[in-house]
């Protein structure tokens, strides 16, 4: 009994690692652009697709592999900024959201045409999942690697946030984008700095993703970006805290509500999410972390 | 140092500026004064480039039209902007940091000491959020942060905004000691018998255009066009 009690709170931890990381990739450049940046998943595609091209090039080690779809990762994230955001980012928040619907579009249309629309195996990152017994507790290495790695990630998040030029202007520019031009830092900078982190923790999310499928196809970045999302409004969207929080409160539940729901009712696992999710919302619309915004005198 | 020719701000068909030309000379403290609505921060946003402009802007030799916001810091021109625009999720020291972006690590050091030296109290606060501080202490935040660029230029947007008569009086002590220094001025204001007691000359706006310029004691003199102009 024991042992299933840590087993499951192992896997809310992974899960929640995963959203977490996800989400805190759309707050950071939601809380500097308004923008709702639903190609995000397609970044986890991009990586995972730069996986399996090392797998089809008979490039098969993790220490390559892993590096590579991080770059790529950063990469894409960088390309999107740059080819699609930067030119609409003056515009109306809908401009850009509808933006990022079109990337997606557009990168998951281009891995269906010049690669394939079904699944292809990437079984390259197999070994990092061991199954490992450790005092009678049966513990998967997986789960556990993308819990730490989570953790460390976002210490450093924190590190680069409080200590470097880059990071305050990120912080300073959530709230006075203008103000920190006008102290010479680059807005363009600032931006692109902000897609490259949030590429690079999708990269780490991609990582895990595929360690844990097996096998990629095009569209395996819309679910997890999907609740990443959530996770971002349970939290307060734009509040980085409240999106590593919404991460891992949305791990708990689904696995809390997984694994209390009898087996035969598998398939309303979501709907019972989305059903408590709704509830937190009615009692604190702002998100957990969030702050109320007062609509009163908007124009 | 500054000199503007036929400059106009509009924002869609609401014309903010109207051909407005002005000239600011090294060393000298120009106040740029009118009531609420004037133009006078629409043209210190077309001075740093945050807004469109149509017109000539040259500082220190440059032609700005091609000069981006960030850009124009480095020629040496910085702005205390109205509304103080302080960075309140960050510390006093964080928002210092941000002012010295485009310095060395030397000089950051340097401008930081004289900064606490100029305001001893943000000396005292300087681990704590800009946004706990006090309208006045924002203000005096908001000044240094634009002097850690070490500007040979200063744009100072309303600094007397919304605050109490006795912090008014401080805070303009201060806009003297810089111009004491050589720091070159223009100084946006509402309160117009504190920047015509600071300033060398002024000129005055209504209606997005330039309606009387001249030495600022003579401004000062004219009771008339204080009372017409600027409602007393």
């Amino acid at each position: 009994m024991m042992d299933y009690a840590v087993q499951q709170t192992l896997n809310a931890l992974a899960f929640g690692s995963e959203y977490a990381l996800l989400a805190l990739g759309l707050a950071i450049v939601f809380s500097l652009m308004n923008l709702v940046n639903f190609a995000h998943g397609e970044i986890i595609t991009i990586a995972a697709y730069t996986m399996y091209l090392m797998v089809v090039m008979a490039v098969g080690h993790p220490a390559i592999v892993i590096p590579m779809a991080l770059a790529a990762a950063m990469a894409g994230a960088l390309l999107f900024e740059r080819v699609a955001f930067r030119p609409v980012r003056y515009a109306p928040p809908t401009t850009g959201l509808l933006t990022a619907f079109g990337v997606s579009i557009i990168v998951q249309n281009a891995f269906l045409l010049f690669v394939s629309a079904r699944p292809r195996a990437v079984p390259v990152l197999g070994s990092l999942n061991q199954t490992i017994t450790i005092n009678g507790f049966t513990i998967q290495t997986l789960q556990v690697m993308e819990f730490v790695i989570a953790l460390a990630a976002m210490g450093a998040l924190v590190v680069f946030l409080k200590r470097s030029t880059l990071g305050l202007a990120m912080r300073a520019a959530s709230r006075e984008f203008a103000a920190v031009r006008l102290m010479g830092i680059r807005a363009n900078r600032v931006i692109a700095t902000a897609f490259a982190i949030s590429g690079l923790l999708a990269g780490i999310a991609a990582v895990f993703i595929v360690a844990r499928r097996g096998s990629i196809e095009p569209d395996m970045g819309f679910l997890p970006v999907l609740k990443a999302f959530v996770a971002c409004v349970i939290g307060g969207f734009g509040s980085l805290p409240g999106a590593v929080l919404g991460g891992f409160v949305l791990g708990f539940i689904e696995v809390g509500i997984l694994i209390s729901l009898p087996a035969e009712w598998g398939g309303l696992v979501d709907a019972v999410v989305f059903s408590l999710i709704g509830l937190i919302l009615i009692t604190r619309p702002q998100g957990l972390l969030g702050h109320k915004v007062e609509l009163g005198d908007k124009e | 140092m500054l000199v503007i020719e036929g400059l106009s701000v509009a924002y869609g068909a609401i014309k903010a500026v109207r051909t407005v030309s002005l000239t600011v000379a090294a060393g000298e403290a120009v106040a740029l004064i009118g009531a609420n609505g004037a133009g006078k921060t629409s043209i210190i946003s077309a001075i740093c480039g945050l807004a469109a402009s149509t017109g000539k802007i040259s500082f220190a030799g440059n032609d700005l039209a091609r000069t981006s916001v960030e850009d124009r810091v480095r020629l040496g021109m910085s702005v205390t902007p109205e509304g103080r625009k302080v960075f309140a999720n960050l510390t006093v020291l964080e928002n210092l940091r941000l002012g010295a972006a485009t310095t060395t690590k030397a000089a950051y050091g340097r401008n930081r000491d004289s900064a606490f030296t100029m305001f001893p109290r943000l000396a005292e606060r300087r681990d704590q959020f800009a946004g706990t501080l006090s309208g006045g202490e924002q203000q005096m935040l908001a000044i240094a942060r634009s002097l850690m660029a070490e500007p040979r230029f200063l744009m100072l947007d309303e600094p007397s905004l919304g605050l109490a008569p006795r912090i008014i009086d401080v805070i303009f002590e201060h806009i003297v000691e810089l111009k004491q220094r050589g720091l070159t001025l223009l100084l946006v204001e509402q309160n117009v018998r504190k920047a015509l007691s600071v300033a060398d000359r002024a000129y005055v706006l209504a209606t997005g255009e330039v309606r009387m310029s001249g030495l600022a004691a003579d401004l000062r003199a004219d009771h008339a066009l204080i009372s017409a102009y600027l409602g007393g």
